[in-house]
């Protein structure tokens, strides 16, 4: 194999190369973040990585505004053993269709790994989000795969323990939560530079008040 | 016997114009051609008689066996049926059980059963349903009223060529008969004659030359029959009738008159079971569940064949993997969304057998199929790719759900309950509950609410001071059902977090609820 047939690969990434990427994209809902990452927003058809100091936190916010977006185009979203409850009131109250999401709850590891992969890669859902903790390359490679072939949006929370392994995902950030938002920074972006201290800031929370219904 | 029964039957199928020498352009006049289109009979009666019934209702592997299945005639036993080589060495029904063991010694013997027949040939006319919904059963044999069904299966000679394919995949040289009257169906099969007679005119002259005593079960008219001397129906037609009604009642003039048509003959049409179940006993026994895929392929065709017949789509199937003394396993499989694909349902069960395997060696395969739902299959699209995914999602959901199981997989919605944990729950993935607007809530809630240290006016989060920020919300609900709150909750900010937290009035601690 020549070096030129390797660097035209797309799957190889060639992080000094400022390439615009030819996959689709989906707006994030968050204009700091829509500009910095490439094609304007979270790659469709690939593995995105949000590291973050405790998962039990993960920034939902930070992503339902895509998959708002998203909802409408694909049956399911499937939510692969989230460590929380997804609380289906304020879900619809971001405007999430509700009805199309899918809670996945498997027995161990391996068992979620499967429905992720198998959620993935069946084109019926939007978006898979997972919370998978430790995994092995070959695994994470697996489930890029499966987002490819399934042209899903594939969200993957994990702790920062997982900062120095390398990975396939087409995109990887940092995500340190701060008072009214979050401090992101692009660790690896296939088609695009790498930023980091991008300050997101949440939108506000409408402060309703029950009392009307 | 096979050359004049076939010369009627190319008759009748010239009268009326469904024969393949007679179509509508070539009947002349267009008259002509109206009538060769409108006659068409209303009776056309299809038996199916099973000689080996007996042997075969009591399983699939009597083939290699030297085997007689035996009744009881009065003090002796007669032999009803017997296997291939049995009768090789000469063993034939009608010959006492004594008799067949002295020209065999390793003759095997079984008592008749004859409620597993009766089920076999349920079995098969549920199965028969595929071509009529007209099916009737008798003893030994099936009736099928194959009139309606002719030009749906392009005529006569096609329909016939499919049911022997199909009867004789299931049944040792069985006898297929087919004339106007059920009657005569039913004779005809039962005395081994493979009739095929399409019209009433030529019923008669078809049904002459069968016994005379096949039209009756009593021993007494038999022997008057013989006193007669008629041997054949033939001899009984040139009869007179009063005669003949006085010698052997009215009710033998009454099956003489069925058989040839003179009298209307209803038949009880057979109501298929409202259950699905069907066995197999495997050719050997296995512990492998992947030897088992292609009997259930086989399985799940008869019970495709079965909906499709009935119009109905499954909702639940279960597999029981036996042997001979005790049931191993019992496998549901399960189903997001009603089917019949034979092929969809295959690949559910597999994935279903996928992690499991039988303690013992599995020798009977049963296949359950309940929860019955109408099919209301609209059109087939025109270009099938062009269908979009949103009814196949289901199929995602099958998938999943046969390996993790039901509750592994669930949708979400809400509930109008104004406790933050009841106010949603699990539900069938796709439903979708009242959709309710609320007071801004947080995005994770947690599972049980975390106690959180701290003095009563200002609680910690993981060791720092919560920042009490929003205007309290008080939840007092629930008296009704034993599980009553009485909670002020608040939205408290640390450095990194937006935390829905609340006081307990009850206790006054601190508790962490949610995570927005």
């Amino acid at each position: 194999m020549s070096l030129e047939s390797c660097l035209e690969r797309r799957d190889i990434w060639q992080g000094y190369k400022n390439t615009p990427t030819t996959g689709p994209t989906i707006a994030s809902g968050f204009d700091i973040l829509d500009a910095h990452l490439p094609g304007g927003g979270w790659p469709l058809g690939a593995l995105t990585e949000i590291l973050l100091e405790d998962i039990v936190h993960s920034p939902l916010w930070l992503v339902l505004p895509a998959l708002v977006t998203l909802a409408p185009r694909r049956r399911w979203q499937a939510w692969v053993t989230p460590p929380g409850i997804p609380y289906t009131p304020a879900l619809h109250g971001a405007g999430l269709d509700v009805s199309k999401v899918l809670l996945v709850k498997a027995k161990n590891r391996a068992e979620a790994l499967w429905a992720t992969e198998q959620s993935l890669r069946s084109s019926e859902c939007s978006a898979v989000l997972c919370w998978p903790g430790q995994l092995k390359r070959a695994t994470l490679r697996r489930l890029q795969l499966a987002a490819e072939h399934g042209q899903a949006l594939g969200l993957c929370f994990r702790g920062l323990n997982a900062i120095d392994q390398p990975s396939m995902a087409a995109l990887r950030l940092h995500c340190q939560l701060t008072v009214d938002g979050a401090n992101v920074d692009i660790l690896k972006c296939r088609g695009g530079a790498l930023r980091e201290g991008l300050r997101v800031r949440r939108h506000l929370l409408p402060a309703v008040l029950p009392g009307t219904d | 016997m096979t050359h004049a029964p076939r010369q009627v039957f190319d008759n009748a199928w010239q009268r009326h114009g469904i024969g393949p020498g007679a179509s509508l352009v070539r009947s002349g006049s267009p008259e002509q051609a109206h009538a060769a289109l409108t006659i068409r009979p209303d009776h056309l009666w299809l038996a199916v008689h099973l000689p080996y019934l007996p042997l075969e209702a009591l399983g699939h592997n009597y083939t290699e066996r030297i085997l007689a299945v035996y009744a009881q005639h009065g003090q002796t036993q007669q032999v009803v049926a017997a296997s291939c080589s049995a009768r090789q060495a000469g063993v034939q029904p009608g010959m006492a059980l004594a008799v067949a063991h002295s020209l065999i010694s390793m003759l095997e013997s079984s008592p008749r059963d004859i409620a597993a027949e009766k089920i076999h040939l349920a079995q098969l006319a549920t199965q028969a349903g595929n071509w009529t919904p007209a099916v009737t059963v008798l003893d030994d044999c099936l009736l099928l009223n194959i009139a309606g069904s002719l030009r749906l299966y392009g005529g006569v000679r096609a329909l016939l060529k499919q049911i022997q394919h199909w009867i004789t995949a299931h049944a040792e040289e069985p006898c297929v008969a087919l004339t106007p009257t059920p009657a005569s169906a039913a004779l005809c099969a039962r005395a081994g004659k493979a009739l095929r007679v399409t019209s009433q005119d030529q019923l008669t002259a078809a049904v002459r030359t069968l016994p005379a005593q096949m039209l009756t079960s009593n021993s007494q008219q038999h022997r008057l029959l013989g006193q007669l001397g008629t041997r054949q129906i033939g001899d009984l037609l040139r009869l007179p009738r009063d005669g003949l009604a006085r010698r052997l009642g009215p009710d033998f003039l009454d099956s003489l008159d069925k058989l040839l048509g003179n009298k209307p003959d209803p038949q009880t049409t057979f109501t298929p079971p409202a259950a699905f179940v069907q066995g197999i006993t495997l050719p050997a026994e296995s512990i492998e569940t992947a030897f088992l895929f292609p009997f259930m392929r086989q399985l799940l065709n008869q019970l495709a064949a079965y909906l499709r017949t009935h119009c109905l789509l499954t909702g639940r199937l279960s597999w029981d993997l036996a042997n001979a003394n005790e049931l191993l396993l019992n496998v549901p499989v399960q189903l997001a969304q009603p089917r019949c694909d034979p092929e969809r349902l295959l690949a559910l069960s597999r994935l279903a057998f996928e992690n499991l395997r039988p303690s013992a060696p599995v020798t009977h395969l049963t296949l359950h199929a309940r929860h019955f739902l109408p099919a209301n299959e609209g059109s087939q699209e025109l270009f099938p790719n062009t269908r979009k995914s949103s009814r196949d999602g289901e199929a995602l959901v099958d998938y999943l759900q046969n390996r993790l199981g039901r509750q592994a997989v669930q949708g979400i919605r809400m509930y109008p309950d104004h406790r933050p944990e009841k106010a949603w729950g699990q539900c069938v993935p796709g439903e979708t509950g009242p959709l309710l607007a609320r007071a801004t809530r947080p995005l994770w809630l947690l599972n049980t609410p975390q106690r959180l240290n701290g003095c009563r006016r200002s609680p910690q989060l993981a060791g720092q001071p919560l920042q009490l920020e929003h205007q309290r919300e008080r939840i007092c609900s629930g008296w009704w059902d034993d599980q009553p709150i009485r909670r002020d909750y608040y939205w408290g900010t640390t450095s990194t977090v937006k935390a829905w937290v609340f006081r307990d009035l009850a206790s006054g601690h601190w508790y962490l609820h949610g995570i927005f």
